[in-house]
């Protein structure tokens, strides 16, 4: 029994070319939690929040949200917002007209002060994107996301150009969208930062799934010795190499 | 929206491409200037003369001619932009997530490229408003038919440059796809002159430059329109099909070939529907207004069989004027070439049947072996047991007009020096702040 407005994925399977980039990963995302999709390079994080997002067509498997599977565009459309890893803002737009874009295709209310404030987005909204900073660009990203109030957002490596301090902030309104009913989904490349802000961990190599679920039930997988998030991982990765 | 717009219209491309654009139309301008008025100074002299000095094909079309081409080598890289630096920057997949349909995105994109694309009017238009401001004549409706064709051209390259751009992954492959459209319907008219492009000779009612030329006579043709606004929309469902998400390929190629056959059945329909509106100062591209009433009642079909060769002057002189009168009052006339079935020239044989015009009308015959219009016609009502109505009609009495001096040098400075400099200056304003960091 899965709690409502939860995304189930089921055997999720993309195919390009001949080759299987995802193959039968099976997972949920609850409202108000944070799930963090870990993996190498190139294990197919990006292909498969692709497939989840309906942007690349999948060659098996369900995707399906409160128990409805969801076929149409426009089905993914109104469960998911996604920020791409590496997607560039139009340089030529302002700050402003990104921002009330974003505004303007708000499915749900949101809290957009707190959004803004805790991105600082306002002392940005006269520049054009083609000056920002990375850091400013990808909080503005952050924002154009986030402010959709979709039932999910899919974060395709959303923190890597932050420095701590401002990670704090937004790994700190990140968890205040979650707890809004709304599922986040995000790959992380940097195991500290996923362990600090996620509640479940898709751990992801070659393609396939290879644990998913909380910190503490990975820890059970990966046996006694490891603590954090970066041993568990390490430890899992270890033993699937041996196990092949 | 404000978003598209920004992306069309704050990229320096799009100015810088205008620019360029309004040198070749500010070019052609000038040069139809000068010649015109070299013309006008002969006919100055004679009031015959001065009837010739018809502004639409001396100012208008060869100002429009730039327009012509600044669309198809430059439209589409101006088109293509608002939707592969979408895709080249990653957001594109994103943007119709939260636009919630790809539709949507898409009407977005068409609108900016339009818009876009629609400033490489404005120097034909700003130099046709100069050149009346100087002194030069130009009748404001069909000055307009004359640019709602262009206007038509643009709508079909902004659609092709924008199906290029949902198909294929960046500007450079979508503005290569634009310009392969634009080339294909030139290579189609250059068909009749190069042996090598002969093979596309059958393929001339797809050419883009054969619908628009009665829009450069000043007439309003409804099947060119419909054809030209077809083939826009074509292109429009093909950058849908294109750029949409979809879980199997075969859907989104199925959709194509259902936008390609549709598209493709509806302008076979519209090639053939000859209604025109002649809006033509003056409505000197008809016949004379008591003539086409009187043609217009005539009951039944009109026919005529021309016995003359594709080559002959005589039949081209025929189809260039009178042949399109007759189509213009009576838009179902049918006119039979029955020596274009022979490979070899009927002319040669030099048979006695060469140089005959059958008519038939209301089950009358006659025969004759002038092109001249006004023997035609009489021939048309007398098969048809009728006499011919008032041959008057109001005449066109022609703008001869010199520019030279102060006024040719206001002209050349806007063609050359102010509008490109003012494509560049706005450009530049609006995108400078892009590299202040």
């Amino acid at each position: 029994m899965t709690s409502p407005g939860t995304l189930a994925v089921r055997s999720l399977g993309v195919q390009i070319g001949a080759r299987w980039i995802v193959h039968d990963v099976s997972f949920d995302a609850r409202p108000g939690d944070i799930t963090a999709v870990i993996g190498p390079n190139g294990a197919g994080k990006t292909t498969l929040f692709e497939g989840v997002v309906g942007l690349r067509a999948v060659q098996a498997g369900s995707i399906s949200i409160d128990g409805r599977p969801l076929r149409a565009f426009a089905d993914f459309a109104r469960t998911f917002a996604f920020l791409p890893d590496a997607g560039i803002l139009p340089p030529e737009a302002s700050v402003h007209t990104l921002v009330e874009h974003a505004i303007s295709r708000s499915a749900r209310p949101v809290a957009l002060k707190r959004l803004r404030e805790a991105l600082a987005i306002d002392p940005l909204l006269s520049k054009l994107a083609g000056v920002l900073s990375r850091g400013e660009h990808q909080r503005v990203a952050l924002f154009s996301t986030l402010a959709l109030g979709r039932p999910v957002i899919v974060l395709d490596e959303p923190f890597s150009t932050f420095d701590p301090l401002q990670l704090r902030g937004v790994l700190s309104i990140v968890r205040e969208i979650a707890a809004e009913s709304t599922a986040v989904l995000a790959s992380i490349h940097q195991l500290s930062d996923a362990q600090k802000v996620a509640d479940r961990f898709l751990i992801l190599v070659d393609g396939k799934k290879l644990a998913f679920g909380d910190l503490s039930s990975l820890r059970s997988a990966a046996g006694e010795g490891p603590v954090s998030l970066e041993d568990v991982f390490v430890s899992l990765l270890e033993g699937a190499s041996r196990a092949s | 929206m404000r978003r598209e717009l920004a992306i069309a219209l704050r990229a320096p491309v799009t100015w810088l491409v205008a620019a360029v654009a309004a040198l070749l139309v500010g070019h052609g301008f000038v040069l139809a200037c000068d010649l015109f008025s070299a013309s006008s100074r002969s006919a100055l002299a004679s009031t015959l003369q001065s009837r010739e000095m018809d502004p639409l094909p001396g100012i208008v079309r060869p100002t429009l001619g730039g327009v012509g081409l600044a669309a198809a080598l430059l439209g589409p890289l101006v088109a293509a932009r608002p939707l592969s630096m979408e895709k080249e920057r990653g957001t594109y997949g994103a943007l119709c997530l939260a636009e919630g349909s790809v539709l949507r995105v898409m009407a977005n994109k068409a609108t900016a490229a339009v818009l876009a694309a629609g400033l490489l009017l404005i120097p034909s238009m700003v130099l046709l408003f100069a050149y009346r401001a100087v002194g030069g004549h130009l009748d404001l409706l069909e000055t307009s038919v004359a640019l709602g064709g262009e206007v038509l051209r643009l709508l079909v390259v902004v659609a092709a440059a924008l199906a290029g751009a949902a198909w294929t992954r960046t500007l450079a492959q979508a503005a290569t796809v634009g310009i392969a459209a634009s080339l294909t319907s030139w290579a189609i008219d250059a068909a009749e002159g190069f042996a090598a492009l002969a093979w596309l000779g059958g393929a001339s009612t797809w050419s883009i430059e054969r619908q628009l030329v009665p829009f450069g006579r000043g007439l309003m043709p409804v099947g060119p329109s419909l054809w030209l606004l077809t083939a826009a929309g074509t292109g429009f469902g093909l950058a849908w099909a294109g750029g949409s998400f979809v879980q199997r390929a075969e859907k989104k190629i199925r959709a194509s070939l259902g936008v390609l056959v549709a598209g493709a059945l509806v302008m076979t329909s519209a090639g053939p529907v000859r209604r025109a509106y002649d809006w033509t100062e003056g409505g000197r591209a008809s016949l004379p207004p008591a003539v086409v009433e009187g043609l217009r009642s005539i009951p039944g079909r009109i026919e005529l069989d021309v016995y003359l060769d594709r080559e002959d002057s005589r039949r081209r002189q025929a189809e260039a004027d009178t042949f399109q009168k007759l189509v213009l009052a009576r838009p179902d006339v049918t006119i039979h070439m029955p020596l274009d079935r022979q490979e070899r020239p009927a002319e040669a044989e030099r048979g006695e049947g060469y140089g005959r015009i059958v008519v038939r009308a209301s089950g009358g015959v006659r025969e004759t072996r002038s092109t001249s219009r006004r023997e035609l016609t009489t021939l048309i009502f007398e098969a048809a047991g009728r006499s011919l109505p008032d041959w008057s009609q109001p005449s066109y009495r022609g703008f001869p007009v010199v520019i030279e001096g102060a006024r040719r040098g206001f002209l050349v400075a806007l063609a050359y020096g102010a509008i490109p400099l003012a494509f560049l200056l706005i450009g530049l304003r609006l995108s400078q702040r892009r590299t202040v960091r």
